[in-house]
């Protein structure tokens, strides 16, 4: 009976990897978090689509506003993708640097594998004082899945400004975007996780004696 | 430039081609020996590489039709895959079979004439199948009610669209007197009076070739006017050709006949008639053609053409991309190979009879030397030696050559690989003929392997049978004649293009650091010689001469390397640019290579090429030494500077090419239309290519010079340039003089220095006034150039408008600081700005006018308020250092310039929202 390395580190091995990129990106967005009141998540932090899918990715900004005193007025910031397994299609920028609706300055800058965008609120601090929540969207990006894999969604921040100027820190939560044929499956436990691995370490035992 | 280009990578690879001649064909049987005897020399090959034939089956004796099928390689390495010929027909003994022509269908149908005997004879036009199930239907029968004819010869063609000619006897007359038999679209055909015999229609278009009242070659358009069938007499009573041979034969494409005749000179010879058909067939857009002497009795090496006046001369035609010329014309070059029987003596060898080629490059100018008038004009010609495709002795030992061939015609454009064999990088002719081989009929196939130029000057360069190709051959025309005409003459002063994409922004190259770098380099002059994409003999460094004819290939190639193409030229600046390196490009795939131009347009209809310089990025173009009139009373010297081209042309055909001329020096970026602009500035001016050579990235820079000032002027202003000694530079608006008296300064307008008497139709002003040594310590003029201090820019309106003033300082260490001032002004209306600088690293730049003394928070475009567009200049930098504690965009002082500098100007706009 032959036996298929490539077959073990796809079923064993690459959940695994995964899901160590899954806890190692929720350890790093938590440590961040828990360092500041002003979150930029990634939103969904985790899809599963199929190829072709077209899906979208939040930019959401928590924790600003909340004691009306502090607005966000100004973003500049990229978000960083895998161009190998996604594609952008469009961008819809939120409404909450705008709340008059009369306009403000918008731009994006598309290059391989990152987007960066700016917007700047026109709109005086009392207009955004007043009406901007605390949690909302920045934007909406859509991109086309490519190819089976996996991408991680990241956020760098360039500068993110209040109504008078002055920088807001904040920490980020990035995401990940799986590309399969699969369904999405409940998250299994560390010990589960682990399990594959003890498989696939007993089967390449088991095939090495084979081997020799 | 383009221009240039072309004829020099014409003529380059016209060399290679024609030089490429060592074993130019292999040659392959198509029947067994000894299985067919009586071999008509009607012999038929299509586009697929199958050749038909009639002759005699040696097994029963029997005259029968031949078919075998081939396959064509995609590589010229590899032989062609072709089984024995079968017979497709299945007679008895009463018939004989006259020769046999293909179409092109898959799988092909073979036209037949086959005689049965009896008292009288009957002639039938078959068309027979050669799939699995061999079968035939008639399309003629002599003897018959409809069509009348009495009998048939063995000359008769067939295209892909149906057309059916032959030649035929009549009923009443019977033979010596010939009638043509026509089945097709054209009813009109159909017992016309015209004589028309001996047809050879071209498979791809609507057009044959025939000879005609037994002295005239007419070339036929049956064309899709069903009123209109055009005859064209090429050679005959009235031409000055007489003689006329028998049998013409016509490109695939239709546009080119050749025969057998013997010229006005009274020397006998084959020639070939060029119609200079743009892109399509079907119609002949002139009544001028030119006729082409392919060999000529008594030329070297040829002693006997006779055998061509009954072998049909054939012809392999080729058409190129159109393309523009230096002068905005179109241009477009067609490959023509000739084939024809004769005695030839080949490099000294002595004659022998034969099947021989000749190639031809010509240009057509397709709509006419003045763009409009649609009579084609043949710019240029080059013609190759004489190669022989095969002699006595070539096959199977002792030969008799038959003489009747044909010829497959391939494809005949380069762009429209959609039909022949598919061959990406290769394409070449197959012919067929019959010949007898120690005593035995055989029909032989032979293929071109020195590749007819696709991308020529590389087919013996890169792989395949073709290596070995050697260099260097002579040529009866200098194909590059006429772009030598075009080339020359005037010139211009622009001596330098380069292409400075990849490395350098046009902001971050000047003028002078470039016109430094090459002004008085040397360059090492190798009349003749050429540089090929392998880089080992391109150099780089110092310019590699061209003989004043040949741009070498594969400089633009060389990896790491910027291509600079320097100009020569004379007393005047109109000069044209126009660089065309698809060749280049295509000839080395490295995709770190720096074209300046590419050519993706797979469009066939759609000229590709031509001033494309479809991946955006720039030329740079040396002017030095010229002019700008300052006013009426003469111009001032602007010296040497560079600027910089980007743009397409996005349809070939408008004659407009819209480009952005890009002055690295003044910023100017103006959309610019080449033709409307440059107009008769820029058309009908040439150039003399003096050199080309590579620069790379730590050429320039270290070259970069220090220290210097700019202004950059958009406006409908005078500008006068006062520095800190008081002296002058520009034009006093008030007064009307002009004043030089800062050294080391200059000035431009519209991106590009224009001569005297040429007026900027943008009113776009650069002014430069540079350190008075660069970075290696060369003194410049009197060594008085830029200045620590104050200085004074004037501006006088002119009209009424919007003006915008940028003002660029670079410090001793080459760093740069930038301000900007906007206004608006009117006839008469003076303004002037103050700018404070110096020369020392991260010394302040202050800048102030008139209107706005003190400039408020915000105001970074010093217009004495703060709105949208001050907000906007902020976002647009972003992300960049300030550049320095004075620099008006870093309202938060933070070192950088932020989304939060932006919000801090918004918030300080003089009206709600920032609103203008």
């Amino acid at each position: 009976m032959s036996f298929d390395k490539s077959a073990v580190w796809k079923e064993s091995c690459f959940p695994v990897a995964l899901n160590l990129m899954r806890a190692a990106i929720a350890a790093v967005s938590f440590m961040a978090l828990a360092a500041s009141a002003t979150t930029l998540l990634v939103s969904p932090p985790e899809q599963q689509v199929r190829l072709r899918d077209v899906i979208d990715i939040r930019a959401v900004i928590n924790g600003v506003n909340d004691t009306h005193t502090f607005p966000l007025a100004g973003y500049d910031l990229v978000m960083n993708f895998d161009p190998h397994f996604l594609s952008f299609r469009q961008i819809s920028f939120g409404s909450n640097l705008d709340p008059t609706g009369l306009g403000d300055y918008q731009a994006f800058d598309l290059s391989n594998g990152s987007i960066h965008l700016i917007e700047l609120s026109l709109d005086t601090q009392q207009t955004l004082v007043d009406s901007q929540p605390s949690n909302f969207d920045l934007f909406t990006l859509s991109f086309e899945a490519l190819a089976y894999g996996t991408s991680v969604i990241t956020l760098d921040i360039n500068a993110l400004s209040d109504s008078s100027g002055n920088l807001i820190v904040a920490a980020t939560q990035h995401g990940i975007v799986q590309i399969g044929a699969v369904s999405p499956v409940d998250e299994p436990s560390i010990v589960l996780l682990l399990l594959p691995v003890l498989v696939a370490f007993g089967a390449r035992r088991t095939y090495k004696k084979s081997s020799f | 430039m383009a221009a240039q280009f072309r004829y020099i990578i014409g003529a380059i690879f016209i060399a290679i081609w024609v030089s490429a001649q060592a074993a130019p064909y292999t040659l392959q049987l198509a029947t067994p020996a000894a299985t067919v005897n009586g071999v008509f020399s009607q012999v038929s090959i299509n586009n697929a590489g199958n050749v038909a034939f009639s002759g005699n089956d040696v097994n029963d004796g029997n005259s029968k039709l031949f078919f075998s099928n081939c396959i064509v390689p995609n590589s010229l390495a590899v032989p062609l895959a072709c089984p024995a010929a079968r017979p497709i027909s299945f007679f008895g003994s009463s018939r004989l079979f006259f020769g046999a022509d293909l179409d092109n269908f898959n799988p092909p149908n073979v036209l037949s004439v086959d005689r049965v005997s009896g008292a009288p004879a009957t002639f039938f036009l078959r068309k027979w199948q050669t799939g699995p199930n061999l079968s035939f239907s008639v399309l003629g029968q002599s003897n018959s009610a409809n069509p009348p004819f009495s009998g048939a010869t063995s000359f008769f063609s067939q295209s892909d669209s149906g057309d059916v000619f032959a030649t035929v006897t009549h009923p009443v007359t019977f033979s010596p007197t010939l009638e043509h038999f026509y089945q097709g679209t054209r009813s009109d055909l159909i017992f016309s009076t015209g004589l028309l015999i001996r047809p050879q229609i071209a498979k791809e278009s609507s057009r044959l070739a025939v000879f005609a009242n037994a002295s005239s070659v007419l070339q036929v358009d049956l064309g899709n006017d069903p009123q209109l069938i055009t005859l064209r007499s090429i050679a005959g009573p009235g031409s000055g050709y007489s003689s006329v041979g028998h049998v013409p034969g016509i490109s695939g494409d239709g546009t080119a006949v050749g025969f057998a005749a013997t010229n006005p000179l009274g020397r006998a010879g084959v020639f070939v008639s060029v119609d200079a058909v743009p892109a399509t067939v079907g119609t002949f857009n002139s009544s001028v053609r030119t006729i082409i002497p392919v060999a000529l009795v008594g030329d070297p090496g040829v002693t006997d053409l006779s055998a061509s006046q009954l072998s049909r001369v054939a012809v392999y035609s080729k058409r190129g991309s159109q393309f523009r010329t230096l002068s905005q014309r179109i241009l477009r070059y067609q490959l023509l190979t000739v084939y024809f029987s004769g005695t030839v003596g080949v490099n000294g060898s002595p004659p022998l009879p034969g099947i021989y080629a000749r190639d031809i490059l010509i240009g057509i100018y397709p709509n006419g030397l003045d763009g409009t008038s649609q009579q084609p004009v043949m710019v240029t010609e080059g013609i190759s030696q004489i190669t022989k495709v095969t002699a006595t002795g070539d096959v199977l030992g002792q030969s008799t050559l038959t003489g009747g061939f044909t010829l497959w015609d391939s494809v005949a454009d380069f762009s429209s690989p959609g039909t022949g064999v598919h061959d990406a990088d290769e394409k070449s002719p197959i012919l067929a003929f019959s010949a007898v081989a120690a005593g035995q009929n055989v029909v032989v196939r032979a293929r071109r392997v020195c590749a007819v130029p696709q991308q020529p000057a590389f087919d013996c360069k890169q792989g395949g049978p073709t290596e070995a190709c050697p260099a260097a051959a002579s040529w009866g025309l200098d194909p590059i004649s006429e772009g030598q005409e075009l080339l020359k003459d005037g010139g211009c002063q622009i001596t330098s293009i380069g292409n400075i994409a990849n490395y350098f922004s046009s902001t971050t190259i000047t003028p002078r650091d470039t016109n430094r770098l090459l002004g008085n380099e040397p360059y090492i002059r190798v009349a003749g010689g050429f540089c090929y994409p392998n880089h080992q003999s391109c150099p780089q460094g110092p310019y590699q001469s061209i003989g004043s004819t040949y741009l070498p290939h594969g400089d633009a190639a060389i990896e790491g390397a910027i291509p600079l193409i320097r100009l020569l030229g004379g007393p005047q600046l109109r000069a044209a640019f126009r660089v065309d390196t698809d060749v280049l490009i295509n000839a080395h795939p490295s995709p770190s290579n720096y074209p300046v131009l590419a050519n993706t347009n797979s469009n066939a209809l759609e000229p590709a090429t031509d001033f494309f310089v479809c991946n955006q990025e720039p030329i740079e173009i040396k002017v030095p030494n010229c002019k700008i009139p300052l006013n009426s009373n003469g111009g001032v010297s602007c010296s040497q500077h560079f600027v910089v081209a980007r743009g397409k042309d996005l349809d070939d055909r408008s004659q407009h090419a819209t480009l952005l001329i890009n002055d690295p020096a003044w910023r100017t970026d103006a959309p610019t239309n080449l033709f409307n602009v440059f107009g008769s500035n820029l058309r009908e001016r040439r150039n003399t290519i003096e050199g080309i050579r590579a620069v790379t990235k730590a050429e320039m820079r270290g070259n970069r010079t220090s220290s210097a000032l700019n202004f950059y002027i958009d406006s409908p202003l005078t500008t006068l340039v006062t520095d800190p000694l008081n002296r002058r530079f520009g034009v006093d608006g008030t007064s009307g003089r002009s004043f030089l008296e800062i050294d080391n300064a200059e000035l431009t307008a519209d991106g590009v220095s224009l001569p005297d008497g040429d007026t900027p139709l943008t009113d776009t002003k650069s002014i430069w006034i540079g350190s008075p040594s660069d970075v290696f310590g060369n003194i410049d003029g009197a060594g008085q150039g830029i200045l620590d201090g104050t200085y004074t820019l004037t501006l006088v309106g002119t009209a009424a408008g919007p003006y915008s003033v940028s003002i660029r300082s670079t410090d001793s260490d080459g760093r740069s600081k930038t301000r900007y001032v906007r206004g608006s002004t009117f006839v008469g209306r003076v303004e002037t700005i103050s700018v404070a600088r110096s020369s020392s690293p991260v010394a302040p730049l202050l800048i102030t006018s008139s209107s706005v003394p003190n400039r408020i928070p915000g105001d970074v475009l010093l217009h004495g308020v703060v709105n949208i567009d001050d907000v906007q200049t902020v976002l647009r930098a972003v992300g960049r250092l300030a550049d320095g504690v004075d620099d008006p965009m870093d309202l938060d002082h933070d070192g950088k310039i932020t989304v939060l500098d932006a919000r801090i100007v918004s918030q300080l706009c003089t009206n709600p929202r920032c609103a203008r």
